[in-house]
């Protein structure tokens, strides 16, 4: 059969377009396949959490969350009054915490010192301010932050002279050499409330730039004090970083165009590889220089078992996998531990991870942060065909490393080489939102020493003020760093009076790049230094249990002032009426290696003697004495004495 | 003009370029993916050492080469006492069984009838040595049968068993270092039936195995004649290379053919074991010369060293962190030796090799544990197939990286693997010219020691018996299983009485493979610990060099009864070295006691020696004599015997 061209040709086209079209498609789907498209990632926001608490605790802080939430989009007008809860559970220990909604009468009685944060004062009924100076005048004490209207005339100087931008603290009563030089240098970032007259019946207890900005005034048997500072912004700045005013994080120095690292929140230049922890000084003489001159309230030492200090050693690792813990097994030698922080896809196996738990190890999440090269992709598709390649985010790295710990908490986490967001709290929102309640990736890229004004861990916020779900560990000694105080200088500033926790990062798998065996010397002297200098060898989550036991510890104190020295305490030097004032203090612990701190003065009365009440006899407590050492924390002279597991009834003497 | 007719003549031009399109991306895929030709590398055959005149100690060695052995049993172990010489006393002479003469047996005092050579030797020879034993000459004999029994004085007719392990020492001191472990060593090969006999002193036996005689001691008028009725070659060879578990193959038929070196070890005991069993069985025989006649060996150590401490580092991949381990040696003076796989090693590479101080050998890749090294194949820029590079190709490789035209003789396998036969790894070595492999040791966290009986080099046999041009040196620690304690009670041992050579290897990526704080704490310990246990930091290229010129020193005495006097005339060679820079010579080492009698005195070239200044072995054996190279005469006068006592006969 003889058909003609044309039509053959007609015919033909459909084949040939099929034809082509086919390949074209087979060629785009393997171009695709060998080049898939990236689906970008995000971070999860965190509205942050709302803490009330009513312990069993001398110390109550008052803050208004409405308030806070209302405050200023800037970080310059952002009220960040939530700092006050972290100060007093730093420093104390067992805090109380209330909102106008939950504060209640109860909770004021039983209440030895208030703190009314900057966002309870401002607008502060008439009722609550009547309450706070009956209490005050009952012989308590009241601490305000930056009052405004009727409280600031109750209590505090005029501030007629308005907000000033603060340059130094040139004052601090009571803070001895060389602590009161050193809070001197500490940079500042905020503004003070200036009066065009002082108190005349106040007694100065900071300065800034010559103007008081904590004083304190007698009311009845109690005292008033005024914070006329926003030391809770200071504290912020220092701790979480001090970002734009729009709370982006400008990257500093020659690192333009690279990536956003956690150094770039560092507040100050000056306080990179600072050798002082600027905060915990400030909060320290807050608590010891202030709160415990006037409220004498006891606090519990932040370190098990009263030592100096705490190491925690953290190991970075994103390669060895099972091997990535191999410091673990010396560490143990000498009586320590550690955190191995892997990246869910560094070959850690089940078997791996349950041997490093079993040997007391403990383990955390290495993140991959949003960055092309440390982000690890899934291919998308159906089947064998995946065009696309979606980003394996925080929350799922986070259930992978979790299927391997067989559904065991992953708590704790640090970014890999401490890479950052360019959005001041977003990593932290995210990490919050993922179930992390500890984080290490606070640090110096160069230097070792406080950059962030604090070695123990601080409870992050967002960038509208609200406290978030977890805790930033800034490392004291980065992986790189090779400038700043050595170890062993930090270990004896700590020992001596700072009273630090050190945190450690090392990344194991740089022995497998190249084994640098005078940093391996460095390593193994840390030990000895760590044994000399009296600090516990720890890691996140034992440190995290202690401060947790710490917090939940009860203490409720009262003051006898004025009454008769038991015939145990009375000596020659109590002659001839043998009065005196007594503490009494009752605690409730869960631990046996948590100690007490007490005033070594109280008024004008010195420390004499210490009784426990150890067990009933008829209807008598017999007591017996107990033994006190005297400490010295940022400067002040402290008592402290260990506390029995269980409840603890114990008497202090001052004369 | 004809017309397309179908759909497929319409479609042809469009088909072509279809096909062509296939295949270009066969073509590509070709090139991505290439075909990998295996790598052949040449090999050697085992050959006869050149005879040797000179020297205190004589070997007898077969004149006719032997068949190719099919298994154990049927392999020729003669050359396995070349080695146990050459070990302990680190020169002597070595001539074929037809060339005895009278003339020549005349210029020695020990001669050594390996078991072949011996049951093939005729009764004109036989006459020679019996008649040389009873002249004052000190004679042994292994697995004496037959014809001997007029010179050894024992019959060995009967049933023969198999050597398992020394059941008793009795007739030696069993408290001294070596005899307290003798009844652990690993014995293979024959044992030939005896008359049962009484221990010494009372008896004639030193030891026992499966309670019957293994080795006799006899005077015969002026001499003594040794008999071994166990194969102490085999034994020693089994420990050395190998012992196969068929025929001459080792694991199982379903094995891999590359196995790590440790799955040789000559029993299981072996695996971990500070204690080197071999070196164990050559002290319990040739200790027992000595105490018949004196006689001087060279120290296997420059000056009183107690031993040598080396650490080797294998980089399968990159150097970059051996690097790292050989900086460390050398801010402890010392150095290191790395194994460097040829396509991760650069001239930068070289360079830093040189500024650290570190010898580098080759790590021969095998493409088992890592991708081989391969070069391309094919047309211009098309190469679709791989060749993978044979040894000695790699080893040109690395000498390229090297430049200065240095050849590289120094050789580790990759991952310490070697052929599951009895010797075509080492006669691959052997055939690519490698002078020194340092291949076997242990392979997990849980071996160490002395796997292969000793950590002394030694030369392998082949499936002949014939001796291969490369010496094997042993590593006794690898990665994971390095801890300082360990290490101390190698180096411990070492001191009191083994005199060992020590090398640790510590791989480049021992840090990541099996990364241990163990690792670091002992490779941070081991340069103060050698150096606290008197080891000498040396490398395994400057130790063979060492033990080459010691090999090449001569060593002759004549010992005088009547005067207690023992006459050494020595001409000792050293060699230069990075790591001795001074020289490193071979001391002279001679027994401190002789039937209970201590040194007097001692001169050197006729200057008295101060004894006091002067250095002992570990276990107090042997009195060192440290002297510089060239020709010395020493005399060691010994104490003269009680006047109660019986005068010795000799």
């Amino acid at each position: 059969m003889v058909v003609s061209l044309e039509k053959k040709r007609f015919h033909l086209l459909p084949f040939r377009i099929l034809l082509w079209s086919v390949l074209a498609l087979v060629l785009a789907s393997a171009l695709i396949q060998s080049n898939p498209i990236t689906l970008e990632a995000e971070l999860e926001e965190s509205d942050g959490i709302e803490i009330t608490n009513s312990a069993e605790a001398d110390i109550l802080v008052v803050l208004d969350y409405e308030a806070i939430r209302q405050s200023g989009s800037t970080f310059g007008e952002r009220d960040f009054s939530a700092a006050w809860i972290d100060l007093v559970e730093q420093e104390v220990g067992p805090t109380s915490v209330a909102t106008p909604e939950t504060l209640s009468q109860d909770m004021i009685d039983a209440s030895r010192m208030i703190i009314v944060t900057h966002s309870a004062t401002q607008e502060m009924p008439d009722a609550f301010l009547d309450r706070l100076r009956e209490h005050a005048l009952d012989g308590n004490t009241v601490l305000i932050d930056r009052p405004q209207g009727r409280a600031r005339e109750v209590f505090s100087a005029d501030g007629d002279a308005g907000s000033r931008r603060g340059q130094a603290i040139t004052h601090a009563a009571g803070l001895g050499e060389p602590f009161d030089n050193q809070l001197e240098q500490m940079p500042l970032f905020v503004d003070y409330v200036g009066s065009t007259s002082a108190r005349t019946d106040a007694q100065t207890l900071m300065s800034i730039d010559g103007a008081p900005v904590i004083y304190a005034v007698e009311f009845g048997r109690g005292h008033v004090v005024t914070v006329d500072f926003d030391l809770s912004r200071q504290l912020v700045a220092l701790k979480q970083g001090r970002p734009a005013e729009d709370f982006s994080v400008p990257r500093t120095g020659s690192r333009t165009g690279e990536m956003v690292r956690t150094a770039d929140l560092i507040a100050d230049e000056t306080l990179v590889g600072a050798e002082v922890p600027f905060a915990d000084l400030l909060e320290r003489f807050v608590v010891y220089g202030v709160i415990m001159r006037f409220a004498a309230t006891p606090a519990l030492w932040a370190y098990p078992d009263g030592a100096d200090g705490a190491i925690i050693f953290a190991h970075e690792d994103s390669r060895l996998g099972d091997g990535g813990a191999w410091k673990l097994d010396y560490e143990r030698d000498q009586g320590g531990t550690s955190t191995l922080l892997t990246t869910f896809d560094s070959g850690l196996t089940a078997e791996g991870a349950e041997a490093i738990q079993d040997a007391g190890g403990h383990i955390g999440l290495a993140w991959r942060p949003i960055h092309p090269s440390m982000t690890r992709y899934e291919p998308l598709g159906i089947g064998g065909f995946t065009p696309f390649l979606q980003p394996i985010e925080l929350p799922a790295q986070r259930r992978h490393l979790r299927s391997i710990l067989d559904g065991g908490a992953v708590g704790t986490s640090r970014s890999l080489q401490g890479i950052w967001s360019s959005e001041w709290s977003a990593p932290l929102e995210a990490l919050a939102e993922a179930g992390i309640r500890s984080d290490l990736s606070y640090e110096s890229t160069t230097h070792r020493g406080y950059s962030f004004g604090t070695g123990r861990p601080f409870r992050a916020m967002n960038d509208r003020g609200m406290p978030l779900a977890i805790r930033q560990y800034p490392v004291t000694v980065p992986l790189n760093a090779d400038e700043g105080p050595d170890v062993d200088e930090l270990l004896a500033a700590s020992s001596e009076g700072h009273h630090q926790l050190l945190t450690i990062v090392t990344r194991p798998s740089t022995y497998a790049d190249y084994p640098d065996m005078e940093r391996f010397e460095r390593w193994l002297q840390i030990f000895d230094h760590a044994a000399h200098y009296d600090h516990r060898l720890l890691n996140v989550v034992g440190y995290a249990q202690y401060q947790r036991a710490r917090r939940s510890t009860s203490v409720r104190s009262r003051i006898d002032r004025d009454t008769d020295l038991p015939e145990d305490v009375q000596s020659d030097e109590t002659a001839p009426d043998h009065r005196g004032t007594l503490l009494r203090v009752t605690a409730r612990a869960s631990r046996r290696d948590i100690y007490l701190l007490i005033p070594e003065q109280i008024g004008d009365a010195t420390f004499l003697d210490a009784l426990a009440g150890t067990e009933r006899v008829g209807a008598e407590i017999v007591t017996s004495e107990l033994d006190t050492e005297e400490i010295s924390l940022a400067g002040f002279s402290l008592r402290r004495v260990r506390l029995r597991s269980g409840f603890n009834n114990l008497e202090f003497y001052y004369h | 003009m004809s017309q397309p007719s179908t759909i497929w003549e319409q479609l042809r031009w469009d088909v072509l370029a279809l096909f062509v399109v296939a295949l270009l991306a066969v073509g590509y895929a070709a090139i991505q993916d290439p075909r990998l030709q295996p790598a052949e590398s040449p090999q050697a055959d085992g050959s006869k050492p050149p005879d040797r005149s000179e020297g205190d100690v004589l070997l007898v060695v077969p004149t006719a080469p032997p068949a190719r052995a099919v298994d154990f049993d049927t392999l020729d172990c003669t050359f396995s006492w070349f080695n146990a010489l050459w070990q302990y006393f680190g020169t002597f002479a070595m001539a074929p069984a037809d060339t005895i003469t009278p003339q020549l047996l005349a210029g020695h005092s020990v001669v050594v009838l390996p078991g072949r050579v011996a049951a093939a030797m005729g009764s004109g020879e036989r006459n020679y040595l019996e008649e040389f034993a009873r002249q004052g000459g000190q004679l042994v004999i292994e697995a004496p049968r037959g014809d001997w029994e007029p010179i050894t004085g024992l019959s060995t007719v009967g049933a023969i068993s198999r050597a398992e392990s020394i059941s008793s020492a009795e007739g030696l001191d069993a408290e001294r270092l070596h005899g307290e472990y003798l009844l652990d060593v690993p014995l293979s090969g024959r044992l030939l039936p005896a008359a049962d006999l009484a221990p010494q002193p009372d008896g004639p036996v030193v030891f026992e195995i499966g309670e019957q005689p293994a080795m006799i001691v006899e005077p015969l008028e002026r001499g003594h004649v040794y008999s071994l009725l166990f194969d102490f070659g085999c034994s020693l060879l089994a420990m050395h290379q190998g012992k196969p578990t068929r025929e001459l193959e080792f694991g199982t038929p379903e094995s891999e053919r590359w196995l790590p070196t440790a799955d040789r070890v000559a029993s299981e005991k072996l695996l971990a074991t500070t204690i080197p069993y071999g070196e164990v069985l050559q002290r319990a025989v040739f200790d027992r010369i000595p105490e018949k006649r004196p006689m001087a060996r060279l120290w296997p150590y420059p000056g009183a060293y107690r031993g040598a401490a080396m650490t080797v580092h294998p980089a399968e991949r990159s150097p970059r962190a051996a690097f790292g381990y050989a900086d460390w040696a050398r801010k402890k003076d010392a150095s290191s030796t790395i194994f460097a796989a040829p396509d991760y090693f650069t001239s930068n590479h070289a360079a830093l090799a040189a500024e650290s101080g570190a010898d580098v050998g080759l790590l021969w890749v095998l493409g088992r544990q890592r991708s081989p090294v391969t070069e391309g194949v094919g047309f211009g820029a098309i190469r679709p197939w791989k060749r993978e590079l044979s040894l000695p190709r790699q080893q040109l490789g690395l000498e390229a990286a090297l430049g200065d035209r240095q050849s590289v003789s120094k050789v580790r396998t990759e991952g310490a693997l070697w052929e599951a036969d009895w010797d075509s790894t080492f006669r691959t070595l052997a055939g690519a010219g490698v002078r020194i492999d340092n291949s076997f040791g242990p392979a997990d966290s849980s071996q160490y020691g002395f796997l292969f009986g000793t950590g002394m080099p030694f030369y392998p046999l082949d499936d002949r018996g014939r001796p291969l041009p490369v010496l094997e040196m042993p590593f006794v620690l690898d990665g994971a299983s390095i801890t300082t304690d360990r290490l101390r009670e190698l180096l411990d041992a070492s001191r009191r009485g083994f005199h060992q050579p020590i090398v640790v290897s510590l791989s480049s990526d021992a840090m990541e493979r099996e990364p241990s704080a163990g690792i670091l704490l002992g490779f941070r310990d081991f340069h103060r610990l050698s150096r606290e246990y008197d080891h000498w930091l040396t490398t395994i290229a400057d130790y063979v060099d060492f033990l080459t010129a010691r090999r090449h020193s001569i060593v002759t005495s004549q010992w005088s009864a009547d005067e207690g006097r023992l006459t050494v005339s020595v001409n000792l060679m050293g060699a230069r070295l990075g790591t001795a820079p001074d020289g490193a010579i071979p001391s002279v080492a001679v027994p401190e006691h002789y039937q209970g009698r201590g040194i007097d005195r001692i001169e050197v070239d006729d200057d008295e020696v101060d004894l006091e200044a002067s250095s002992q072995s570990g276990d107090g054996d042997e009195r060192i004599v440290v002297l510089p190279a060239g020709r010395h005469v020493l005399s060691v006068f010994y104490e003269p015997p009680p006047e109660s006592d019986d005068e010795d006969d000799d």
